[in-house]
């Protein structure tokens, strides 16, 4: 991948990606070095496919991994969020903004991560599976929960 | 199908949800522009591969010195009978240990500057 084609790649991907991780992370405070630190890894891989269809998946990948890093970290050291507030949040509405936002951070963090992959990116049962790093048979399953779980929660 | 188990209704409220949820506009980022992550991951990139280049020479290092450590040691104690009078043989030995340590010296110099 030249400059030029990062450029472009970059232009369509970081807004997905940034909110990808704000949302599945559930807190603020490290998103934007986070989302930087996946484009970095993702530059410095050896063979990167000229494809931007595998690129981007290859970048939420990385991005689900250095999440799952994090978590690990919070649950090692008993670490809270950074900032599960968004600061300086657009309006309208910041009451149901933060409604939403509560809701979907009663979800463990994986089910976060498949649903926003599966609702939002539109990915299929493989594509979450090398994203997150479950077997592809374990999703059907984990994403019905996941959605089971919210479904309860909505209600 | 049980109750508790999600219906299709129940999945399109789901999805009808998330579709709601990913709308609601982010606060402002601080994201670097494209071509400032380009030169830095470029950097990133020149420094792995010296890194690369250079760690066999690294990894040969410590093995070299302690050869070199050996093989004085042993020139010493195969030449030592050799060697005449008590102050011959003090300077030699000297001569042997100050190498041995200029040799661990700079190996370990080279270590603490990586």
């Amino acid at each position: 991948m030249n400059e030029a084609a990062f450029h472009s790649f970059y232009t369509t991907t970081a807004g997905p990606l940034r909110a990808f991780v704000a949302r599945t992370l559930g807190d603020f405070g490290q998103v934007d070095d986070m989302v930087q630190e996946t484009y970095l890894r993702l530059l410095r891989m050896d063979g990167l496919p000229d494809d931007t269809v595998q690129v981007r998946k290859l970048a939420f990948r990385i991005a689900s991994n250095l999440m799952a890093d994090e978590w690990r970290r919070r649950r090692r050291t008993g670490s809270q969020p950074e900032s599960a507030v968004e600061p300086g949040a657009p309006p309208p509405d910041p009451a149901l903004r933060m409604d939403m936002t509560r809701v979907f951070n009663q979800l463990n963090p994986q089910q976060r991560q498949m649903l926003w992959l599966s609702c939002v990116e539109g990915a299929d049962h493989r594509e979450i599976a090398s994203a997150i790093g479950v077997r592809e048979g374990s999703v059907r399953v984990l994403l019905h929960r996941a959605r089971k779980k919210l479904a309860s929660l909505l209600k | 199908m049980t109750s508790e188990e999600p219906t299709d209704r129940d999945d399109a409220l789901v999805r009808q949800w998330m579709q709601e949820f990913a709308a609601v506009p982010l606060p402002q980022g601080r994201l670097p522009e494209a071509q400032l992550l380009w030169w830095k991951a470029e950097l990133l990139r020149k420094w792995d591969e010296e890194r690369r280049a250079i760690a066999p020479i690294e990894r040969a290092e410590p093995v070299t010195v302690t050869i070199g450590v050996i093989g004085a040691l042993v020139l010493m104690l195969t030449l030592w009978q050799s060697v005449p009078g008590p102050t011959a043989t003090l300077i030699f030995a000297t001569v042997v240990g100050v190498a041995a340590l200029v040799g661990i010296a700079t190996m370990m110099l080279r270590q603490l500057r990586s």
